[in-house]
Parts: structure tokens; C-alpha cells; sequence
């Protein structure tokens, strides 16, 4: 028959220009790209360029432009580098359509250092790039001395939290937790949190204490009757869990995030219409979690992170442009662009239904980011939250007239006069 | 380079059947190159009547696709699409389009463009809208808007606009994606010498990715 053998000779051809293609190496343009910061785990993570959307011509997709065919070939190409690199495939991939990647974790051998997996890796043409699996470290001290249910929270005073209220609340702001574990049920936060998300791999968690204390910071309940009142109360919050508490269930055991989870989490926050990503947490430079972060920024999110005296430039990512770098108020002097915020002797929320002291820098960043949830109440949500503070580029924040600023009724003099004013 | 085998309850497009209403294979091919171009094909294997299972339709499909932004690209190509189908007589349904579309996370349009629809001289604008959504649990609903626009068509040829629209959900399952959906079209001529269904026609369908 002249139709079936006209058919298969289309068949032939177009396979044939798959074939063609299929074998021939892509050549990609941007040089590869290593990163320096020497890594902490036995794990790296490889970009490959995700393809833009495109028409395909199956019915059975239900019209959609994506689909998981290519997902399936990145993988496969994934799995060869493996091989070619005797490293071993760890998870099957994760998109990140918003930077244009599919990031893969694999697993370098024990005897053999991570920087020249790195290394060889990033110069394979297939490879957008490859850095080191790196951890960061959240900025808080636990105090256990203290009882439970502490009456005064140094924003009340300071930041005179009241008065605030009665501006904004943060209502219907959405505020994304990067941290760990929230505990969602916990009563001076049940019901303020609209998305609980857990992207750590491999370490299932009740609740934590760092990230149930954030949240508390940013967005606890007030005049519930109990507990402390948050910030913002008014706001909800994305809870999710990027960082996870050390086995060590001792108060002083560190909690710590690799850029795996933290960059899932971040782009889920993009995704999910944040207005403000806190990153109570500092660590080193990395080229996945800059570009996610530019890519928030570009979206008008405003980025807080918790700044670290003891590393370069504040740490990691406090040290990007744009992002709200906040200190402990007992840094000084204080770098520009540096702010600082109430975080010793913080009462907040903790697992168990219970309410404790904490400390340091990741609380005074939980304060400016329930203070930019108020700024931004009934605003549009590109709109850029000023801070004002006691120096014009940085230095210990005025809440009040961060606020009185942003409102509608405020002047431009609003500042030198709320900053002048006593605290009541 | 991937791939996808597909079997159908009945495989449709733009709301005509073109297995004769009955089941379907669909082996598809795709390459993607790293600078944006891109190559697809696909064969879809049906049985007619009582015969045994045969060819039915071949697409080829060359095309461009550039990211605009983070969140949205365009996209420019050409597809040739034949069906050898029954209209009265046994006959080959064929028309080349070029297009250009849109694509964001949620929602793609595409703007069609053929000089023979299915006929020699009759030419047509598509234009189609899909919306696609992940609910709980991995379960995506996605809806299709499409309307063909008859340009031009010699006297003796019937053509009239149509419009076409599917709902549909699907869950992912690993490489396996589970599909059902619900498609009509509107047309009073269609260039196919078809009629359309009278009620909208239910298809349930599983795809293999590999």
C-alpha cells in the first residue's frame, strides 16, 4: 500500500534527524563555573539547563506545554555524568523552572576530595554547573534559664508593638519561614500558618525549635489570652522546613539547612506569592541560591536574612545586595546597609505547646520581617518596604517610623519626627 | 532525546476523533537542544473497522523555544500532520501549520497558521488557550480552549469556524501518567467532512515515559 509505505519513510526520516541529533554532544555556551568556598559534606549538586516550554504534539498531555518526557531524558543524562564521573546519583532531580535549571544531587566517594568532583563535573559541556552541597547555620542561642512564660518582649518597649497594631497587623501579607520544623499546632500559632512544607531529604521531624521561635517572632496570635503577641499577627505564614535540628537534642545543638533544601524551598516560596522570605540563617556564598534569591528580589519579595559578625561581609546571604541584612543589636559599629533589631531575651513560641527565652541575630531579623508584613498590608505587592533606622544606611531600626512612613497619612518628615519621638 | 508510548480510549484532536472513535497507540519522540530548537514525532496506531491495527496519523514537528523571561517563553515552529482517515471514502487528511506561542507555569496560548487544512486551498487560523494546574496529591486538571477560523476556501469546499474545548485531570505516577478527559467541538462545516460528536466524548488514556 502507498499510504503505510509513504508513512514509515516520514517515520525513517524523522527518527533519523532524532538519531542524528540526539548523538551529537549539545554545545552549551557559558563556560563552566566552580565555586571555591570548600565544602562540608560528601555531596554536590549538578545544574543542567532546563529547556524552555514548548508545543509537543501528543493529545494525551492534555494541551499543556511541559511534560515528563524530558524530565526523564535530564535524568538519564544525569545518571551518565554520574557514571562518567563515578559519583553516585542521589535523588532524581528537582526543576527549577524560575532560574531555568534541573539541579541533581550525587554523592562523591570517601576517598576522593569533592572539589575535584567539582571540578571535573563543572568543565563537562553538558553541565550548566556544579558547586559543593553547602550547609548554613541558623543565628540562634536557646536560653533554658529562664521560665517559660516571659511576660515582657523587648519589642513591646522598643518598637512600642502595640502602637503598631493599631496601624497594621500584617493582615493577609504572606510570609515565608525558611527554617526548621514549625510547630503548626502550636496554640499561639494554630491558625496563622498557610502552607507547611518540609524539603529536607531524609530527616522526618516533629517540631523544631529555631523555626518554631521564628514563627513565633513574625506571626504568634495576639490578644488570644496567652503566650506573646507576634509582630505581624495579622500575616500567614509559608512554614518551610529547609533546616533540620542536630540529632543532639541538647539546647545547644546546631541547626543547619543545605542549598539543596533551602534553594527548593525558596523557589516554592517564589512560587507561592511570598511577600517577604526570612532566612533566619548564614553560611557561605552560592551561585544556585544568589540567582533564586535575584529572581525573588525581581519580584519585588522582600529577602531578610540574619547577619553574622563572625564571617565575611555579614555571611551569606545577608551579604547579597538588596537583601535586609539584620545584626544583634550589640554590633558595633554597624557595617552600611546593616540593620538592627531587638534579639536578646526574646520570649517566643517553642515545641510543645510551650514559650521560651531566645537570642541572637535570627530573632532581630524575625522582627524586621514581621515589620515589613506590616509595612506592606494593603499594598501592592512589588511595592518596596523602606526601613527606617537611626543612621540613613543602616543601624538600629525605628519600627514606628518605618511604619508612619509607609502609611498613607504620613508626610515626608514622618521620619525625623517619629524617630525624635520618646518611646512610649 | 525521550520518548513516550501513550494508549488512548479514542485519540482526538481539536475535538475530532482520528482513530474512528476507537483506541489508540502514540509512540512519541522528542529532542531538545540545549540552544532552544527542537524536534518532535510522533505515530498513532489505530485499528479501522476490523482491520488490524494500523497506521493512523504521523506528526513531524520542528520548532524554537526561547524563555522570555523566568517565567515564560516563546516558542515558534513548524508541525506537519497526516491522518489517514475515512471521510465517505478512504482518504488522507494532511495540513502543515506554522505557529507561534506563548507558555508561563499555568497557562499557554498558541496562534496556528495552515494554507491547507486537510484540503488544498483551504486556509485556516487556530487559536488555542490551555490552562494546567497541580492540585493535592499530584493531581493536575487542565483545560483547552481552541477556535479555528476558516480564512479562505475555494467555493466548491465547505469550511466554517469551529471552536473546540477539553477538560481533563491526570495524576503522575513515577514515568506514568494517568489521564481521562472530556472534549467536544462546535462546527457547522468542518473542512474534515465530519460531523462533530453530539455530546461530549469521554477518554480515559495512560502514557509511559521513558
Amino acid at each position: 500500500m502507498n499510504r503505510p509505505r509513504r508513512s514509515a519513510f516520514h517515520i525513517a526520516l524523522a527518527l533519523a534527524a532524532l538519531l542524528t541529533l540526539g548523538g551529537a554532544r549539545p554545545t552549551l555556551a557559558a563556560p563552566a563555573e566552580v565555586a571555591q568556598a570548600a565544602p562540608e559534606t560528601r555531596e554536590l549538586l549538578v545544574m543542567l539547563r532546563l529547556s524552555a516550554d514548548h508545543y509537543r504534539p501528543n493529545a494525551s498531555y492534555g494541551g499543556a506545554y511541559g511534560d515528563q518526557m524530558t524530565r526523564n531524558a535530564r535524568r538519564r543524562l544525569a545518571q551518565a555524568i554520574a557514571r562518567q564521573y563515578g559519583l553516585v546519583l542521589v535523588d532524581n532531580g528537582w526543576a527549577m523552572p524560575l532560574v531555568g535549571l534541573d539541579c541533581y544531587v550525587m554523592r562523591v566517594a570517601e576517598d576522593r576530595p569533592v572539589d575535584d568532583a567539582v571540578l571535573q563535573v563543572s568543565r563537562d559541556p553538558r553541565v550548566a554547573w556544579s558547586e559543593p552541597m553547602r550547609l548554613y547555620r541558623t543565628q540562634g542561642r536557646y536560653d533554658r534559664e529562664n521560665d517559660p512564660l516571659f511576660p515582657v518582649q523587648p519589642a513591646a518597649e522598643a518598637w512600642r508593638l502595640a502602637d503598631l497594631h493599631r496601624v497594621a497587623t500584617g493582615r493577609g501579607v504572606r510570609v515565608a519561614v525558611i527554617d526548621s520544623k514549625v510547630e503548626v499546632d502550636h496554640p499561639d500559632l494554630a491558625g496563622q500558618i498557610l502552607v507547611d512544607r518540609d524539603f529536607v531529604i531524609d530527616r522526618p521531624a516533629t517540631a523544631e525549635r529555631h523555626g518554631t521561635g521564628v514563627a513565633g517572632v513574625i506571626a504568634a496570635k495576639a490578644g488570644n489570652g496567652m503566650g506573646i503577641a507576634g509582630v505581624a499577627p495579622g500575616a500567614r505564614l509559608l512554614a518551610l522546613r529547609a533546616c533540620w535540628q542536630g540529632r543532639d537534642d541538647s539546647p545547644s545543638a546546631p541547626t543547619v539547612c543545605d542549598t539543596l533544601s533551602l534553594a527548593k524551598a525558596i523557589h516554592f516560596a517564589i512560587d507561592q506569592r511570598a511577600e517577604v522570605i526570612n532566612l533566619s540563617l548564614t553560611g557561605p556564598p552560592d551561585r544556585l541560591l544568589t540567582q533564586l534569591i535575584a529572581a525573588a528580589m525581581a519580584r519585588g519579595v522582600s529577602v531578610v536574612a540574619a547577619f553574622d559578625p563572625g564571617l565575611p561581609k555579614g555571611g551569606f546571604p545577608a551579604s547579597e545586595p538588596g537583601v535586609i541584612a539584620v545584626a544583634a543589636e550589640s554590633l558595633s559599629p554597624f557595617p552600611p546597609g546593616v540593620y538592627s533589631a531587638p534579639d536578646r531575651d526574646v520570649p517566643t513560641t517553642q515545641p510543645g505547646d510551650k514559650w521560651n527565652l531566645v537570642n541572637g541575630s535570627s530573632y532581630a531579623a524575625a522582627h524586621v520581617s514581621g515589620l515589613i508584613a506590616l509595612v506592606r498590608e494593603g499594598r501592592p505587592s512589588g511595592a518596596r518596604a523602606i526601613l527606617v533606622a537611626a543612621q540613613p544606611t543602616g543601624g538600629l531600626v525605628d519600627a514606628y517610623a518605618t511604619l508612619l512612613r509607609a502609611s498613607k497619612s504620613c508626610g515626608p518628615s514622618c521620619p525625623l519626627v517619629a524617630r525624635n519621638e520618646p518611646a512610649r | 532525546m525521550a520518548g513516550a508510548l501513550s494508549l488512548q480510549s479514542d485519540y482526538r484532536v481539536r475535538g475530532y476523533s482520528m482513530s474512528h472513535s476507537r483506541p489508540a497507540a502514540a509512540l512519541s519522540l522528542s529532542y531538545d537542544h540545549a540552544s532552544g530548537a527542537y524536534l518532535n514525532g510522533l505515530a498513532i496506531i489505530s485499528r479501522d473497522g476490523d482491520d488490524d491495527p494500523a497506521l493512523t496519523g504521523v506528526i513531524e514537528n520542528l520548532g524554537y523555544a526561547r524563555r522570555l523571561s523566568s517565567r515564560a517563553s516563546i516558542d515558534l515552529g513548524l508541525v506537519h500532520s497526516e491522518y489517514f482517515q475515512r471521510y465517505g471514502t478512504v482518504g488522507t487528511g494532511r495540513y502543515t501549520e506554522a505557529y507561534v506561542g506563548l507558555a508561563t507555569p499555568h497557562l499557554s496560548s498558541r496562534l496556528s497558521y495552515s494554507p491547507d487544512y486537510f484540503r488544498h486551498g483551504v486556509s485556516t487560523l487556530y487559536g488555542e488557550v490551555n490552562v494546567g494546574w497541580e492540585t493535592v496529591a499530584q493531581i493536575r486538571l487542565d483545560a483547552h480552549v481552541g477556535y479555528l477560523d476558516c480564512l479562505d476556501a475555494p467555493p466548491w469546499r465547505r469550511c466554517s469556524s469551529q471552536y473546540d474545548w477539553r477538560v481533563g485531570v491526570s495524576r503522575q505516577f513515577e514515568r506514568l501518567d494517568l489521564n481521562a478527559s472530556l472534549s467536544n467541538v462546535e462546527s457547522k462545516a468542518s473542512p474534515l467532512y465530519r460531523r462533530p460528536d453530539r455530546a461530549p466524548t469521554f477518554v480515559v488514556g495512560a502514557s509511559w515515559a521513558f
